[in-house]
Formats: structure tokens, sequence, C-alpha cells
């Protein structure tokens, strides 16, 4: 199918929301990618995978409490689904190939 | 916090979809408040600002959408539908308010067609090729440059030659009032309003000469009419060229004329008004027929006054350098007589335009307009149409919270704020499209009416205004929009599920909003009613003022015309006098030359022989008989009557208070036996002093008079002073003795209190008017209030039911349902009340004569007020009060 396919960008992502469990959305996620891959990502790109994620069935929302902090505008929570975890999955099993096949090939004689 | 950039803020806002707003607006407050705490405030707001511009992408910016559009049109049909059948469901309130509208569209049309009329007078002279001014004359004392007074008219020699000698004046014209009567195949057509004029008349003025040449005018024995003269007097012949007598009232001189022009009928719109106009050659020839005395025309052109004059000056001169051209010219003739009386002679140039307004000069053709009254006017037409206006919204405010269902209903199914907005503006527009439909119908019917209220027909010249209504149109529509605005604003405020449910309860706004215009609304109607108790009261104060003569019962009859006074006249005169003495209810009769109201321009600068000729007066004169003080019951303070077989008293004169006080004399007997000169030459021997008498009333100072006896009777008028019996039958004598005596002359009498009366009538009228427009304001006022209240009590039943139930007496039933209304009339009076007073004081202050404020002036408006509530209220209030608490409670 043409949309199933996981961009790389759009796994980082997903990992992120999975990683963060119960608190992901906008803010957390792009702290949580900062954090560990150390990349700074425009929140507007975050939120075009967020939107194509969920378009894709990949991540669910829920409206949240509004907080003090954000002026009293309701936080959108994002969890991952079933087909988003499987996605995942996925695309890992075929990293995995890929990198099998390389062990195989002997690195040294690969350069 | 507050802190971000507001523009940005806004930006994002408008620009974001609202479905993501919540969800990314939130992510960015956060993040500035974490960049606040690490960065602070300046690098906090820069990054917000990249990432507002960094966010607004295609996925995220809302969808300009035409299709919201397409709903909203589709849905106007059903609104219109709507409209109309809430108006019909809610018959009550729906009529009162459109009544109310009308009444206030009606009132405030009429109004401001009135001021536009008056605004208009004199407009209608092209005056592209040159600016026209009437040059008046101000008279100052030479040493202290303290103003005796200014007149509208000019030297004989003025006109003539002006146009030669100021070079910015391209051309002059000179009037003077004439008022007579035309003889043709012996049917006489009295015309109080005719002039003397010049051929440039057509030159400085735009009135169309229908037909001849204006250069006719120039040569004596000439005589323009206007259309509806000669139509009056000829039929369909043709006027031109035919032989009319006309004899001039004032002079008694016969004039033989020939028809040579006919002009278009003055329009009502200017302050000359005339059917009749003649050559000024004509009034010359005569004048130098012994008006003067030994002196002739070219003696005394340049001091001869009474003639309007009116020059047409090159566009570009300002006004300054015109006046001091003029005084130059002036002062070149008239600089010897003036230093001689110690006096200075001053041009004063007035702009066409202002002259219906001017104030302050004598001698005008036309009593001038206040041109307060006017702004007073304009404000109350735009006053009445906003309290109208207030009334809509109070009551579409207050019913708005009963739609609050259907409002909720409609969100629920999804109707967007906009709809919603737009729903209720089609109401008002609908409702306000209506009540202006029905007031342009009442309008039509009323204009006749309104013409003989206001004494000028102001509805023939609409088409001239038609900017004005079409700017009035927009406002209106402009207004009725806002005004369904607020109603509509508040209406879909408010959350769907909090109305569905119940729980909405007057906004805390709304009743203050509707406190502050029943406060307001209250404030006008004590503010106008107090008003008009204040102008009858001086109005009437001013008419019953003691004039120093009475003037009841007394009939004029003017004074057979010159044609008819042959050597016989004197003796025919006073054969027919006796007969209507001796008539049973006729009690006096006498001739003079003016009556009361009518204003008396023949005036002259005289001096005590005993003193420098340079300490001279300028006083009124007045021509009568020996029994004209007994007649108006004129007291005599020093001195001795006239007395007709004494042949010396043809020289002795009677002065007045006034006089002596101007004239320094020392008392009234002081004045006894001293002589005046006059400028004809004679001097006059003071025999007595009169008491101060006014002729024209309260409103106007007491001049200085001299007043003369009439041995060769040329006066105008006959005065006749009647008893209360048989009058039908007395005119009737009166009448068949004057054509007994004097064949040939026309009759024509009336009573001395019309033409009295005739010089308050502007005020009158203002009176009237204001009057009538105060009582529609506090009509549609009332009505407001009445619409109100129904919807209030209502809301207030509730309350009154538990009360009731819980033991409270009628009185403190009744105490809950009024003290809002009391309150809010108890502040309105005590704000109200004293700018009234001030008002009130200041207008008082520009009259001569004025009443005192009293507290019944302000007091008597509160018991109206009282009133006015009581009767609109009342009725359901005390119903709403009997209630049985039953009814109300068990809905709940």
């Amino acid at each position: 199918m043409k949309g199933s396919y996981l961009g790389e960008f759009q796994e980082i992502v997903l990992l992120a929301v999975l990683v963060l469990r119960e608190g992901a959305y906008g803010v957390s996620i792009q702290k949580e990618i900062a954090e560990r891959t150390g990349r700074t990502i425009s929140r507007g790109a975050l939120h075009s995978a967020l939107s194509r994620l969920e378009d894709k069935g990949f991540l669910k929302s829920r409206l949240g409490e509004a907080t003090k902090v954000r002026g009293g505008k309701s936080k959108k929570y994002y969890e991952c689904s079933q087909s988003g975890v499987a996605s995942l999955h996925e695309a890992e099993a075929n990293r995995q190939q890929f990198h099998k096949s390389l062990v195989n090939l002997n690195f040294r004689s690969a350069i | 916090m507050g802190q971000f950039p507001q523009p940005y803020h806004w930006l994002f806002k408008r620009a974001c979809r609202q479905e993501l707003y919540d969800e990314l607006a939130g992510d960015l407050e956060e993040t500035f408040d974490e960049n606040l705490q690490a960065y602070g405030l300046q690098k906090a707001r820069s990054i917000y600002k990249k990432e507002v511009i960094k966010m607004l992408r295609p996925s995220v910016i809302r969808p300009l959408n035409p299709f919201r559009q397409l709903r909203v049109n589709h849905m106007f049909k059903n609104y219109l539908k709507l409209s109309f059948r809430n108006l019909w469901r809610h018959k009550e309130p729906s009529l009162i308010s459109i009544f109310g509208l009308s009444t206030g569209i009606i009132a405030s049309v009429l109004m401001f067609q009135y001021t536009n009329f008056e605004l208009s007078y004199d407009s209608m002279h092209d005056e592209t090729a040159g600016k026209i001014y009437r040059v008046s004359r101000q008279t100052i004392k030479a040493a202290t440059g303290e103003q005796i007074s200014l007149n509208a008219t000019q030297f004989h020699g003025f006109q003539p030659n002006v146009a030669n000698e100021v070079p910015e004046v391209l051309s002059a014209t000179k009037l003077v009032q004439a008022s007579g009567v035309l003889t043709h195949q012996n049917e006489g057509y009295p015309v109080p309003n005719g002039m003397y004029t010049t051929g440039s008349f057509f030159e400085v003025f735009s009135f169309p000469l229908l037909d001849g040449n204006p250069e006719s005018l120039d040569q004596p024995g000439s005589v323009f009419l206007s259309q509806s003269l000669a139509q009056k007097l000829f039929g369909t012949k043709d006027p031109m060229g035919q032989q009319i007598h006309y004899n001039d009232n004032f002079s008694n001189v016969d004039l033989e004329l020939q028809v040579k022009g006919i002009f278009e009928d003055l329009p009502e719109n200017t302050h000359i008004q005339a059917e009749l106009m003649m050559s000024v050659q004509d009034q010359d020839r005569f004048a130098d027929n012994g008006w003067f005395g030994s002196m002739r025309i070219p003696d005394v052109t340049w001091r001869w006054v009474g003639f309007h004059s009116y020059i047409r000056v090159n566009p570009q001169t300002s006004r300054d350098q015109l006046a001091q051209n003029l005084n130059n010219f002036i002062q070149k003739y008239r600089e010897a007589f003036d230093q001689s009386q110690g006096r200075q002679t001053i041009a004063v140039p007035q702009e066409l335009a202002d002259l219906h307004f001017a104030q302050n000069v004598n001698g005008q053709i036309m009593p001038s307009a206040d041109p307060e009254a006017i702004q007073i006017f304009r404000l109350i037409g735009v006053l009445i149409i906003l309290i109208a206006w207030i009334n809509y919204v109070n009551m579409a405010s207050a019913r708005a919270i009963k739609r609050a269902r259907e409002v909720g209903v409609r969100k629920a199914l999804g109707a967007h704020k906009k709809e919603l907005i737009f729903q209720f503006l089609i109401e008002t527009v609908v409702f306000n499209i209506l009540a202006l439909i029905i007031a342009i119908g009442f309008i039509f019917l009323l204009i006749p009416v309104f013409h003989q209220f206001v004494g000028k027909p102001v509805f023939s010249l609409f088409q001239h205004f038609s900017a004005f209504w079409f700017n009035f149109g927009l406002i209106f529509l402009g207004g009725a929009i806002v005004s369904g605005l607020y109603p509509a604003i508040i209406l879909t405020r408010f959350e769907a599920i909090k109305v569905l449910r119940g729980i909405f309860c007057n906004s805390f706004h709304g009743i203050w909003f509707r406190r502050t215009l029943s406060f307001l609304q209250f404030g006008l109607v004590l503010l106008l009613l107090s008003g008009i108790l204040i102008i009858r009261s001086q109005l009437n104060f001013m008419m019953k003022q003691d004039l120093g003569m009475q003037m009841d019962q007394t009939l004029i009859i003017d004074a057979p015309p010159a044609f008819i006074r042959d050597s016989t006249f004197v003796a025919r005169f006073e054969t027919f006098r006796g007969v209507t003495v001796n008539i049973p209810s006729v009690r006096q009769s006498s001739i003079s030359s003016n009556i009361p109201g009518n204003p008396n321009n023949f005036g002259q600068t005289m001096y005590r022989t005993d003193r420098p000729s340079d300490e001279s007066v300028f006083v009124y004169r007045y021509s009568v008989d020996s029994h004209y003080l007994p007649l108006f019951e004129i007291d005599l303070l020093a001195g001795r009557q006239f007395n007709e077989s004494l042949k010396g008293d043809g020289r002795s004169i009677l002065i007045n208070e006034q006089s002596v006080a101007e004239l320094e004399f020392e008392s009234v007997e002081d004045a006894i036996g001293k002589k005046l000169h006059y400028p004809t030459g004679q001097d006059m021997t003071i025999i007595g002093v009169v008491r101060d008498f006014n002729p024209m009333g309260a409103k106007f100072k007491v001049d200085p008079m001299a007043i003369n006896l009439d041995t060769a009777r040329v006066g105008s008028f006959i005065n006749v002073k009647l008893g209360t019996e048989n009058l039908a039958s007395t005119l009737d004598r009166l009448e068949d003795s004057y054509r007994e005596f004097f064949p040939g002359a026309p009759f024509n009498s009336f009573f001395l209190e019309q033409n009295f009366r005739a010089v308050y009538e502007a005020d009158q009228k203002f009176r009237s008017v204001l009057e009538f427009f105060a009582l529609v304001s506090i009509f549609i006022s009332s009505l407001g209030i009445f619409g109100l209240s129904s919807f209030l009590i209502n809301q207030k039943m509730k309350e009154v039911s538990i009360r009731k139930v819980l033991g409270a007496g009628l009185g403190t039933i009744l105490n809950v349902l009024c003290k809002e209304y009391l309150f809010l009339v108890g502040i309105a009076a005590i704000v109200s009340l004293p700018i009234a007073y001030l008002i009130a004081d200041r207008w008082l202050s520009s009259f001569l004569v004025s009443i005192s404020l009293h507290p019944l002036h302000f007091v008597l408006p509160l018991a109206g007020l009282a009133l006015i509530l009581l009767i609109t209220i009342g009725r359901k209030t005390w119903h709403a009060a009997k209630v049985n608490p039953a009814v109300t409670l068990k809905n709940e």
C-alpha cells in the first residue's frame, strides 16, 4: 500500500511517542527527540508528521485538560495504535535484514 | 502569560485552522514560557515570532472557505420568513416597537426638512460670478466708538455710485419696501409687499424674469408684477402694457404705472418678499416734491436712508478688503455731516446667506430667524431617532433572552456564530424598513398639516435636498444595523449547553445597559417637559407685559389712499370721525401714521436747540391726531396734550420718557417748553411728555419717540376703539360710512391684536414646534417604557409570587416591582433638572424682560414623569401584584 511506508523522520516520531507512553504531546515529543538524537526539529515539521501518522492510522489522539501554562488551551495527547506498533516492528525488521546481510558480507570487504 | 508579541499572536489565531488552534497555540505558549525562563524575554519573543512564521504551513492555515457564504445566502429566505413570523407571533411588543420607531422617523424627517429649509434661505443665487452682500450701516459715536445703531438700510446715494467708485463691486441694486393699493378697472387690490428698486436687481440676484427687459425698471412709470399677481389682476389676458394705478400707504402718493415686466413668484426661502416692483425713480420724483422741506434730492442723497442695498462683488475679494473700500467710499460723502453730529458711519457688508439669521439689525425686510433655535431643532431631530432606536435595542435585547432557547438549539445543530448574527440583523432590518415604510406613508399625509403648522411650505423644496436625504437613508440603514447588532451579539454569545440546560439568567451587562438607557430616557423627558413649561411661561409673560398702551378691542381701518385726498379731505375726515364716534359701540376713533405691530422705520436725527448740533439723537417719529392718546390710554406724565384749536400746535411735539433720557433733560418737567431741531429745518416745541409705550411689545426695547400733530390728516391708519356689543352691525356701519365719505377707496379692516401678535408669530411658532416634538419624544419614550415594563414584570413574577407565599403585603410587592423605576427616576431628576436650569437660564438672559425660574418649573415635570409612569406601567404592575402566586409557581 502506498501510504504505509514509514519515513525515517516519521519513524523517529513514532518511536518518541511510544517511549513517552502517557505524556506524548507536541512539546514533549519535540524535547524527547532533541534529547535522544540531538536533532532540533521544527514544530511545523513535527506536527505535519504527527498529522500524517494520524491519517495513516498509526497514531491516535485525545484532548487532554487545559492547563494554565498553556494559556488555557488543552493539550492533544498522542498514542501509538496497534498498526503503528506493527509498522515499527516491520521497519525494524527490514533494517535488521539489511544489517544481517552486511555482517555476512564481512564489513571490511564492503568498505 | 501575555508577554508574547501580540501581532504575531493575533495573526496565528486568525490564520490557524480552528481544529488545530488549541493544540498548536498551546504548544507555542508552553515553549515560550520555557524559553522565557531559560533565555529571557527578548530571545523568547524572537523565537516565538520565528515559530509562528514557520508554523504557517498549508496544512495548518485555515481555509478561506467560500462555502460559508453560500450557506448564508441559502438561509436568507428562511431568515426573512422567520422575521415575519416572529413579528406576527409577538404582536404587542412588535407593534409598540414599530410604532415608536415610525413616530421617531416621522418626527425627525419633519424636523430635518424644516431646518434644511430654514438653512437654505437665499441660496438660490448663482454666486460663482460674484459674491452677493448686503451693505448694512453701523452708526457709532465718534468719540467713544460705541455703537448707536446697526441698520439694514443704506443711504440713497450709495447704490448709484458704488459700482463706479469701488472697483471690486461688479453691480449694485437697492430696494425700498413699499405697501400700497393697486387699482385696475375700479377694483382695488391691497399689495402689502411691494418695492421700489432698480433694473440692476436682476443682475445682482438670480430671480428669473419671465417677460420684459430689466432696464425698463429704471424708467419712471414702469411696474413689474409677479406671475400670481398678474394673474390675479388680469386673469388670462396679456398683462404687458396694461395700465394700473398705485397708491402708496406710507406717503399717500399716487402713481400711474404701465406693466413692463413679469417675474416668477419669489420663492418662500428668501428674505426678499415682493409681488410688485416699481422704479426708485418714481419714489425719487415725489420725494423731490417737498418731502424734505426746502431741500432737494441732491442735498439729501447722503442723508436719506431706508434703501436696502445689495452688491455683487468680485469673488476673489476678501470681506475685510471690501469693508475697507466701502468705508472709504462712504466717508468721502458722509464725513462732513457725520462730524457735525459727533458720529461715524461704518459700512458692514453682510453675506447674503447669513441674512436670514442676522440678529440685532434694525429695519430688516423680514424678521430674522433664531440660529440657535435651528440648531436646537437639528439636535432634537437626531435625538428623536436615537430615542426610538434606544427603545428598540432595549426591547429587543430584553426579548432576546426569551429566545435563548431557539439560539441554543440552533447552535447545537451547528449554526455558526456569524450566521446567527446575520439572522438577527435581518430581523432588525426588516423591522426598520417596515417602520420606514409606515413613516413615509404618514409623512405624505401630514405634509399639508405640517406646512400650516410651521407657516412655510418646507416640503416644496424636497428635491433640492436630495443629497441630504440620500445621506439620511444611508445613516438610517447604518443605524438600523448597529442597533440590531447589540441584541444579536448578546444572543449569540450564550453557550449552547448552558442555555439548553436553562441555567441562563439575566446577564449583568444587560441589566446595566437597560438601566442606563431607561435613565437616559427619563432624563430626556424631564428636560423636555421643563423646557416646554419655561418657554410657555416666558412667552405668556412677554405677551402680558404692560406696554403702556391698551390694544384690545381696537379695529384698524386702512386710511383712504392719496388719490381720494383732495382739499376737502380734512373736513370730510373729521365728519367721518364724528359719525363713527356716534355709533353706539364705538368708544373712540383716531388717525395715526403707524400702528403697533408694524415696525416704525421713520426716524430722524434731531438735536436740542439749546445744545450743540453734534449732540444729536436718533428719534423715531409718530404722527397722530389729538384723540390718539385717550384711545390707547397712554399716560401723560408732564405738560399737556395736543389742542387742535391752537394753530401753534402744528409745531408742537410730545416726547416719551426714553427721549427725555437720551436728550439728557434733567426731568420730564425740564423738557417742557424746550425745542428740538428737525433735519427738515423746523424747530418743534415740546409740549408734553408721555409714559413710554412699546408698540412692538416686550421683546423690543423702547426707542426714543417724538409725536407730532397730524394737522393734514396724512396718517395711514384709522384706529377705532370698540365696545363688545353688536360687533357685526358696528363693522357694517363703519364700512358703510367709510364708503359714503370716501367713494372709490377700498375698505380694509383688521383687529389690532392680530397685527400685534404677528410680531410674536415666529416665537409662537418656535414654541409650537418645540412643544410638538418634545411631546413626540415623550410619547416614544413612554412607548418604550411600556414595552419594557411588561417584560421586566414577567421577569420579577417568580420573586413576587414567592414573596406573596411568604406573606408579603401588597405594599411590599408594589415596592419590589417599582423600586427600580423610582430609583432611576430619582437619579434622572438629579442629573437632568440642573442641566435644564442652566440651559433655561442662558436662553432667558437673551430677552429684555424675562421670567425668573421657579422651583415649580422643575417640580411639575417630575410630577409629569411620575404621571406618565403611572399610566404606562401602573395597570400592569397592579395586576401583576394581584396575581395568585399559585398560577406563576405551578410551572416550576
